[in-house]
């Protein structure tokens, strides 16, 4: 009698049992349909979340060419007959060489985590570039004005934009 | 085997093409640095992630002018000259070197 007792469950759980199963019998048959959906969205989600932050990257990229441009042309189209503009191109000649060693990082920084088979292809824009920006005749003494330079400098740094759109279209 | 490391040896901020560029120009290393130690040693090893930054003309001066003015060849350089950068960010400099290097023509 005591013993009967003892197994036999009690009125609360007798009544609530064929809730539970319920339930049970939901989760058993929803539950992969669930974990299916949860997985997808996570994966979706990473996915925008990737192309988001490489897009973020490639403008402050686009963003550091327009002003490493600027600066090119600035030095390469500026008399330094007068001393402020010895200073200035002094100024713009250290900058310069800055820009491009920064924006070496961050591209291969962009190209190991998003594009790690054109490396080459980003090593030679950059070598353009800095050729571009850098050679010739850059910081001698006294510097000729080199106007001709202007093409060389947008060409390069062109290319090296439209390289990196067509990665964020 | 001499080891060259441009920052410490030479300059942090190497500037220009020419002497009259400044005190720290390419043709200057090239001349007191460069051609001694490849005329003296088998190898000679250039470290160059200890200088602040490179202009393309310091370095064409510098590591293309070996071939421009017939001290070496370019398979002579391949051979003897190893240019190390440790700093990935420096690897654009060890690019452009070889690339100077390999385009240089002899005047």
């Amino acid at each position: 009698m005591l013993l009967s007792a003892q197994i036999s469950p009690c009125l609360c759980c007798q009544m609530a049992s064929p809730i539970v199963s319920a339930i049970l019998d939901l989760v058993r048959v929803m539950g992969p349909t669930f974990v299916t959906v949860f997985l997808g969205a996570l994966i979706i989600q990473r996915y925008f979340v990737s192309r988001s932050n490489q897009a973020s990257f490639i403008d402050l990229m686009v963003r550091e060419l327009d002003g490493l441009r600027d600066d090119s042309l600035e030095y390469w189209t500026l008399h330094s007959d007068s001393e402020d503009g010895k200073n200035r191109e002094a100024i713009l000649a250290q900058k310069i060489k800055g820009a491009i060693k920064c924006l070496s990082a961050d591209m291969h920084y962009f190209c190991d985590r998003y594009c790690k088979g054109d490396k080459s292809k980003v090593d030679e824009l950059l070598m353009e570039i800095s050729d571009a920006c850098t050679g010739g005749t850059f910081e001698s003494s006294p510097k000729p004005t080199d106007s001709g330079r202007y093409l060389l400098v947008v060409n390069a740094i062109n290319r090296t934009r439209s390289e990196l759109f067509k990665r964020k279209i | 085997m001499k080891t060259i490391k441009i920052g410490a040896d030479f300059s942090e901020t190497p500037v220009g093409r020419f002497p009259s560029d400044g005190p720290f120009s390419g043709e200057r290393f090239r001349e007191e640095f460069l051609k001694p130690a490849l005329n003296e040693n088998n190898k000679v090893i250039v470290i160059i992630d200890d200088a602040e930054g490179y202009g393309s003309s310091f370095l064409n001066e510098a590591f293309g002018g070996l071939v421009q003015k017939r001290y070496f060849t370019v398979a002579d350089l391949k051979k003897k000259l190893e240019i190390v950068c440790v700093d990935k960010n420096y690897q654009i400099y060890h690019d452009l070197i070889w690339k100077h290097i390999n385009e240089a023509r002899p005047e």
